[in-house]
C-alpha cells in the first residue's frame, strides 16, 4: 500500500508544481525582458553600397550611346567594350586582345578576320555574336545621330550603306556565331586602332533595337558587355554604374562607380578633401589645382598622366593677310610659347613644334624648335607689307574655359608686342561651330586630343584634303601635300607610313606654318587614399576605365 | 513514511527554490545585459550626438569664414590682368614669394606692377570690406602682396572696431621677423609653406593682444605666388561655445590640436599636451579609424570621451564620468534586481503553500495509517480536496471503517459461545494470558478467583428429552450463574462447564455468593416441572495463593478438584437420600 500512495503522489504533483511556477516566472518576467529589448537595423541601403563604389567626377554626357557623342566618355568606356583596346606600355601603347581573343589582316592589308571569344555575354545574359559586331558597325552608318561614320570609312560598302544604296555592310562578312571578316576598299593601317575608340563599342543587336532611342538614355535599355552596369541616371546629378557580376573578365576590382556631374558652383576641392571624391581630374579645377600641385600634402596622391593631345593656334591659310606665310610665321615667332605653357598648365607639359603630340605613336621629338623671336617676327610682317601691324581677330565660343581665355589673352598680349592688333570675339558654340565648319574663321585657339593612336587620326581632322581643312576654318592650301596624307594611309609599311606622316607634318607647320602648335599637357589626377590600381588612360582622356581600380576600405 | 513525506516535501521545495532562483537569476542577468548593451548604446550615441552636433556649430562657424574669404580668393584670382602681368614679366616666376626664380623686372615694369598691384588691392580691400562686414565673427581681415612682386604694395590689415567699424591698421614688416616666428608672421609664412588655403591657431598674436584663429588662402596665378589674404576669427568666441557644452552632471568638451596639445579645456591649462595628461585618450584619439568612445581613467574617475575633428583640423573631445553615464544603467539594474527578489519571494512562498496543500493531508493520512496499525479504527481525515489526495484521503477512510466492522464481527465470532452467548474457552485463554502477565509483573500484587461449574445430568437428559432439552438445560444453568455473578466474566469451558473468575467485591463476597447460589438453585428446584428446568450443578473454588500458584493454570487446577470434590458429595448424598 505504501510505495503506489507515494508513487501516486509525487510523479504528477511535482512535475504539476514545477510547471507552474515555471510558467508563472517567466509570466512574470517577460514585460520586464520586453522592456530591455533591443532595436534591430535591417538595412544595407543602396547608400550604403554606394559607398563602396568608386566616386569620381565628369561633366554629364548627353547620352552614354557612344556613337552619338564626342566627349565624357566613361559611362560608354565601363559599359562596353571593344573588339580591342589598347594598353599603355613602356615606350608607348600597343593594342591587346579584348572581346576579339584575335585577328589576322591579309597580306594586301585589305582584309581582316577576326575571331570572338568564346562565352561572352551581354549584361541582360544575351550571347554576343558576330551578328552583334555587324549590327555595331553598320550602325554606325546608318544610325542618323551617329557622330562616327568615319570609323567604317575604309571599310568595304560604307559609302553605299551610308547613302542607303545597301542594305547591308558588304564589307563585313560572318563566317559564324564567332567569326566575322572585314573587308576594306582600300588597305587602312589605322584602322584597327580606330576599333579601340569608344565609338567602336559593340552593342547587343536586339536590345539596342528594341530600344531605338531610348538607348543610351534608358538604364535598362542600354545593355553591354563591359565591366559596369548602368544602374542610375540621375539627370544633373549622377551616373552610378554598378559592377557586372557575369563580366566575361572576372568581377571588376571595386563594386561599382559614383559618377558625380561636375556643377560649376560645387567646389570640388572641398568633396575630394571630405572624401566625397576618390579620382579627381586637377584639368577641373582652375585656382584650386595649384593647392594640390603645390607642398608636400597631396604629393603622394597624385597620378599623372600624358594628354595625347596637342593645343594650337588655328590660321586660317585662305585669308589674307594669313594668306601670306610670311605673316603666319611672324605670328608663330611672335609668341612666347613657354610662358602660355607656364600660364596655362604652369609648366607642366611640353612645348609641341609639329602635329603629333608628345605621347602619339609618329611624334616627332627632332622637329626644330620655333623659337620666340619678336623682333624676327616684326621684320617678317614688314617684309609681307604690315610694318604696321594689322588687325585679326580671334574667335572664341561662349564655352570657352576661363584658362583658355586666360590664354587667349596672353596670346594677344604677345601679338600686340609684334603690332598686331587682336580683338578677341565670343560667340556661342554652335555660330562657332558653323562658321568654323563654313572656314569662315580668321583664327582660334583649340586642343584636339588623339582618339587613337595613330598620326592618321590628326591628319584626317585637319589635313585630309580641301574639304576637311576648309571644314576646321584651316583651309590649308597645298593640295598636293593633302594628297599624299591621305595615300599615307594605305601605305602598309609602318615605319614609312610614320615617314611620311612626319614629313607632311615639317612640310605643314614649319614651312608653311599653316597652325601654330603651342603645348601638350601632362594630365593630373588626384588619387584619395583608399584607391589603389587607377592609371590614367593612354591617351589622357578625363575619361578613364575603372575595372582594375580597388577600394582599399569604404567609407566611414 | 513521515520521514520519506518530509523528503518529498523537502526534495520538490528545494527543487522548486532551485528552479526559481536558477531562473530568475538567469533571465536576470540577461535583463541586465541586455540593459546595460542598451545603455551603453544610448549613452555613446548620446555622447556621439553630442559631440557631432557641437563639431557641426563650431564649423558652421569656422565654414562661414572661409566660405567668406574663398569668394574674395575667387574675386582676387579672377581679377589678376594677366597681360600685365605678361608684360612686368611675373608670368612663370616660379619660386615660394621669398626668392623668385628668373624675376628680373625692369625698372617700367616694376613700376607697372606696382601701379597695378595698387589699383588690384584697393579693388579687393572693397569686396573685402563687403564679406567681412557680413561676418560679425571676423576680427580683421588683411591681404599681402608677394613683396618680391611689388616693392610698394604690399597690402592691407583692416582690424573690426567697436563702433567705427573696419579701420586700416599698420602693416607688420616681414622683413623685421624671422619666417619661423610664429606669433608675428606666422600668418604670412605658414600658408606659404603649405601651399594651400589653411587654418593657423589658435596662437597668441602680440600684434593684437588676442589668442585668435586665421583663415589664410594663398593667391597663385599663371605659377606665380602673387601674395595671401586672410581673417583672423577671436578664438575666446569659440572657447566660449565650447565652455557652454554641459554632459549629463559634470562632462564637458575640451580642444586639442592636431597634435595632441590642449588648446582649450575648462579645467586643466592650455599647452599641456595629452599624452601627459592621459595617455590612453591621447592614444585613441589618434586612431583616425575611430571617434570613440573610449574608456578612460583621470584623476582617479573612471570616464568615456568621444571626438571629432573640426575643419580647421583641431580635435574636439566630449568626455563624461561613467558612473553619471551608467546612471541609467544602474537604476534599470536595481528595478530588475528589485524585480527578480519579488518575483523569487512570490513564486517561493507560492510553491511552499503548494507544498503544504500537498504533503499537509499526506502527513495527516501517515498519522492515520499508524493510529490504524494500533487497532485504533476511529480516524479523523479532515481534507476533502478535489484532488489526487483528496480521493486518496476519502478511500483511507472508507477503507479504515470497513475494517473496523470487519475486526468487530471477528472478534464476536472468535470469543462468544453460540449456545449461551457467555465467553467462549479462547476469550478465557486471553484473559488468563493477561492475568498470567499480571502475576508474572511483579510490580503489582494480583487478587483473584476462580470457580469452575459442571453441570451434572446432562447426558441423561439429551438421552431421554433430546439434544434440544439438554441445551436448554445448559442455558438454563448459565443464565442462573450469570445472575448470581452478575458482576464477574462467566465463561463456557466445555460441553457442560463453565468457569467465573473473581475479582474485586465479588472475590471477597466468594462465600456468601455461593450461599446464595445454593439457595436460589433449591427454590428454583423445588418449584421445576421437568429435569431439564432444574439447575444441577458441582462447584469448585480456588483462591490465587501467591505461595502455591505459579500461574492461573494453576489455580484452575485447584478449582476443578474443589468442583469435583463437590460432584462426588453431591453424589453420595443423592445415592443416600
Amino acid at each position: 500500500m505504501e510505495v503506489p500512495l507515494r508513487a501516486r503522489i509525487k510523479e504528477p504533483s511535482i512535475s504539476k508544481v514545477l510547471v507552474c511556477v515555471l510558467c508563472a516566472l517567466f509570466a512574470g518576467l517577460t514585460p520586464l525582458l520586453s522592456a530591455c529589448g533591443t532595436s534591430i537595423d535591417h538595412g544595407a541601403s543602396d547608400a550604403e553600397d554606394e559607398n563602396r563604389y568608386l566616386s569620381i567626377v565628369d561633366a554629364e554626357p548627353e547620352s552614354v550611346d557612344p556613337q552619338c557623342i564626342l566627349e565624357n566618355y566613361t559611362a560608354p568606356l565601363n559599359i562596353f567594350d571593344r573588339l580591342v583596346e589598347v594598353e599603355q606600355r613602356e615606350g608607348g601603347s600597343e593594342l591587346t586582345p579584348s572581346l576579339a581573343e584575335s585577328w589576322e589582316c591579309s597580306g594586301d592589308g585589305c582584309v581582316y578576320t577576326f575571331t570572338l571569344k568564346n562565352g561572352v555575354t551581354f549584361s541582360n545574359g544575351a550571347a554576343l555574336t558576330a551578328s552583334d559586331v555587324k549590327f555595331s558597325f553598320e550602325r554606325l552608318l546608318t544610325n542618323p545621330l551617329s557622330c562616327h561614320a568615319d570609323l567604317m570609312e575604309d571599310v568595304l560598302g560604307a559609302d553605299n550603306l551610308l547613302n542607303g544604296d545597301a542594305a547591308e555592310l558588304e564589307g563585313f562578312r560572318i563566317v559564324d556565331d564567332n567569326h566575322f571578316t572585314i573587308e576594306l576598299s582600300r588597305p587602312s593601317a589605322a584602322f584597327i586602332w580606330k576599333l579601340t575608340t569608344p565609338a567602336a563599342s559593340i552593342l547587343d543587336e536586339e536590345t539596342t533595337l528594341h530600344a531605338g532611342e531610348s538607348f543610351g538614355h534608358e538604364v535598362f535599355e542600354t545593355v553591354g558587355t563591359g565591366p559596369f552596369v548602368l544602374s542610375k541616371w540621375s539627370k544633373g546629378k549622377s551616373i552610378v554604374m554598378r559592377a557586372n557580376s557575369n563580366y566575361w573578365a572576372g568581377l571588376p576590382a571595386c563594386s561599382g562607380i559614383k559618377m558625380l556631374f561636375h556643377a560649376e558652383t560645387s567646389s570640388l576641392r572641398d568633396l575630394y578633401t571630405a572624401g566625397s571624391i576618390d579620382i579627381l581630374d586637377l584639368g577641373l579645377l582652375d585656382m584650386d589645382s595649384e593647392y594640390f600641385l603645390r607642398g608636400d600634402s597631396y604629393f603622394g596622391n597624385l597620378v599623372r598622366g600624358k594628354d595625347v593631345g596637342i593645343t594650337f593656334v588655328a590660321l586660317n591659310n585662305s585669308l589674307a593677310p594669313l594668306n601670306d606665310v610670311r605673316v603666319r610665321h611672324a605670328l608663330a615667332l611672335g609668341l612666347d610659347r613657354s610662358t602660355l605653357l607656364t600660364a596655362a598648365a604652369s609648366g607642366r607639359g611640353m612645348i609641341e613644334n609639329g602635329i603629333f603630340p608628345y605621347g602619339l605613336s609618329g611624334h616627332n621629338d627632332e622637329l626644330p624648335q620655333i623659337p620666340y623671336d619678336p623682333a624676327q617676327a616684326k621684320n617678317l610682317l614688314a617684309e609681307a607689307g604690315f610694318a604696321g601691324g594689322f588687325d585679326l581677330v580671334i574667335t572664341c565660343p561662349t564655352t570657352t574655359s576661363q584658362s583658355v581665355r586666360d590664354l587667349v589673352t596672353l596670346i594677344a598680349a604677345l601679338w600686340s608686342n609684334i603690332g598686331v592688333r587682336t580683338h578677341v570675339e565670343n560667340v556661342n558654340a554652335a555660330t562657332f561651330n558653323a562658321r568654323r565648319e563654313a572656314g569662315e574663321l580668321a583664327c582660334y585657339v583649340s586642343t584636339f586630343t588623339a582618339d587613337y593612336n595613330d598620326p592618321q587620326c590628326f591628319i584626317e581632322a585637319f589635313f585630309e584634303g580641301p574639304e576637311v581643312t576648309d571644314g576646321c576654318s584651316i583651309c590649308y592650301q597645298d593640295t598636293a601635300t593633302m594628297r599624299d596624307a591621305l595615300n599615307a594611309r594605305t601605305i602598309l609599311d609602318d615605319k614609312e607610313r610614320i615617314r611620311t606622316y612626319q614629313e607632311i607634318e615639317q612640310k605643314i607647320v614649319q614651312e608653311d606654318y599653316a597652325w601654330i602648335p603651342l603645348y601638350s599637357k601632362a594630365r593630373i589626377f588626384v588619387v584619395g587614399s583608399r584607391v589603389d590600381g587607377f592609371e590614367v588612360r593612354w591617351n589622357g582622356w578625363p575619361s578613364n576605365r575603372y575595372d582594375k581600380v580597388r577600394i582599399l576600405e569604404a567609407k566611414a | 513514511m513521515i520521514v520519506k513525506l518530509h523528503s518529498i516535501r523537502t526534495k520538490v521545495t528545494f527543487l522548486t527554490s532551485a528552479a526559481i532562483l536558477l531562473s530568475v537569476a538567469l533571465v536576470g542577468s540577461i535583463a541586465i545585459a541586455i540593459a546595460r548593451h542598451e545603455a551603453d548604446n544610448r549613452s555613446a550615441e548620446l555622447m556621439t550626438l553630442t559631440c557631432s552636433s557641437k563639431c557641426d556649430e563650431i564649423n558652421r562657424y569656422l565654414s562661414y569664414a572661409e566660405e567668406g574669404l574663398r569668394t574674395v580668393s575667387r574675386f582676387a584670382y579672377d581679377s589678376l590682368d594677366s597681360e600685365v602681368l605678361l608684360h612686368s614679366g611675373v608670368i612663370g616666376v616660379n619660386g615660394s614669394g621669398r626668392s623668385l626664380w628668373g624675376h628680373e623686372p625692369t625698372d617700367a615694369q616694376q613700376t607697372a606692377l606696382d601701379s597695378y598691384f595698387e589699383d588690384y588691392l584697393s579693388q579687393m580691400q572693397v569686396m573685402f570690406n563687403t564679406v567681412a562686414e557680413s561676418n560679425p565673427n571676423v576680427l580683421t581681415y588683411y591681404a599681402r602682396i608677394n613683396p618680391e612682386l611689388s616693392r610698394t604694395s604690399s597690402g592691407f590689415w583692416y582690424s573690426r572696431q567697436m563702433r567705427t567699424g573696419f579701420e586700416s591698421q599698420p602693416l607688420t614688416d616681414l622683413d623685421g621677423y624671422a619666417p619661423d616666428d610664429m606669433s608675428h608672421v606666422g600668418w604670412y609664412y605658414l600658408p606659404l609653406d603649405r601651399g594651400m588655403p589653411s587654418w593657423l591657431g589658435p596662437y597668441y598674436n602680440i600684434n593684437m593682444d588676442k589668442t585668435i584663429l586665421s583663415y589664410v588662402i594663398p593667391l597663385y596665378r599663371f605659377g606665380t605666388f602673387i601674395g595671401i589674404i586672410g581673417v583672423d576669427l577671436d578664438f575666446e568666441e569659440l572657447t566660449e561655445r565650447i565652455g557652454a557644452i554641459k554632459i549629463l552632471e559634470s562632462g564637458y568638451a575640451f580642444l586639442t590640436d592636431s597634435k595632441g596639445k590642449i588648446v582649450y579645456h575648462p579645467q586643466l591649462a592650455s599647452g599641456l599636451f595629452l599624452a601627459e595628461v592621459n595617455s590612453e585618450l591621447e592614444a585613441a584619439e589618434f586612431n583616425k579609424q575611430s571617434t570613440g568612445p573610449i574608456r578612460y581613467r583621470y584623476g582617479g574617475v573612471a570616464k568615456k570621451a568621444v571626438w571629432g575633428t573640426l575643419v580647421n583640423g583641431l580635435m574636439l573631445v566630449v568626455a563624461a564620468p561613467v558612473r553619471e553615464i551608467n546612471a541609467g544603467w544602474n537604476l534599470m539594474t536595481l528595478y530588475i534586481a528589485v524585480a527578480a527578489a519579488l518575483i523569487l519571494t512570490l513564486f517561493t512562498l507560492l510553491a511552499a503553500s503548494l507544498m503544504r496543500r500537498i504533503t499537509g493531508p499526506l502527513e495527516q493520512l501517515a498519522e492515520a495509517s499508524k493510529q490504524l496499525a494500533a487497532g485504533d479504527y476511529d480516524l479523523e481525515l479532515a481534507y476533502g480536496g478535489n484532488d489526487e489526495v483528496g480521493t486518496l484521503t476519502q478511500s483511507f477512510l472508507q477503507m479504515s471503517r470497513e475494517l473496523r466492522t470487519f475486526i468487530s464481527d471477528l472478534n464476536s465470532k472468535a470469543y462468544r459461545d453460540d449456545l449461551t452467548g457467555v465467553k467462549n474457552k479462547a476469550a478465557l485463554t486471553v484473559f488468563t494470558r493477561k492475568l498470567d502477565d499480571s502475576i508474572a509483573s511483579s510490580e503489582e500484587t494480583t487478587e483473584f478467583a476462580m470457580v469452575v461449574f459442571d453441570c451434572n445430568s446432562l447426558k441423561a437428559i439429551n438421552d431421554n428429552y433430546g439434544h434440544e432439552r439438554g441445551d436448554q438445560y445448559l442455558q438454563t444453568a448459565c443464565k442462573f450463574i450469570c445472575k448470581v455473578y452478575a458482576h464477574s466474566p462467566v465463561f463456557r469451558t466445555g460441553g457442560d462447564e463453565f468457569a467465573v473468575i473473581l475479582t474485586g467485591n465479588d472475590l471477597i463476597n466468594a462465600a456468601q455468593l455461593e450461599a446464595h447460589f445454593d439457595a436460589r438453585a433449591s427454590q428454583r428446584n423445588a418449584v421445576a416441572t421437568h429435569p431439564w428446568e432444574t439447575v444441577d450443578v458441582a462447584r469448585g473454588r480456588a483462591n490465587y495463593d501467591a505461595s502455591i500458584d505459579a500461574n492461573v493454570a494453576s489455580v484452575m487446577r485447584r478449582a476443578d478438584m474443589a468442583m469435583y470434590a463437590d460432584k462426588r458429595m453431591k453424589k453420595r448424598q443423592s445415592q443416600t437420600r
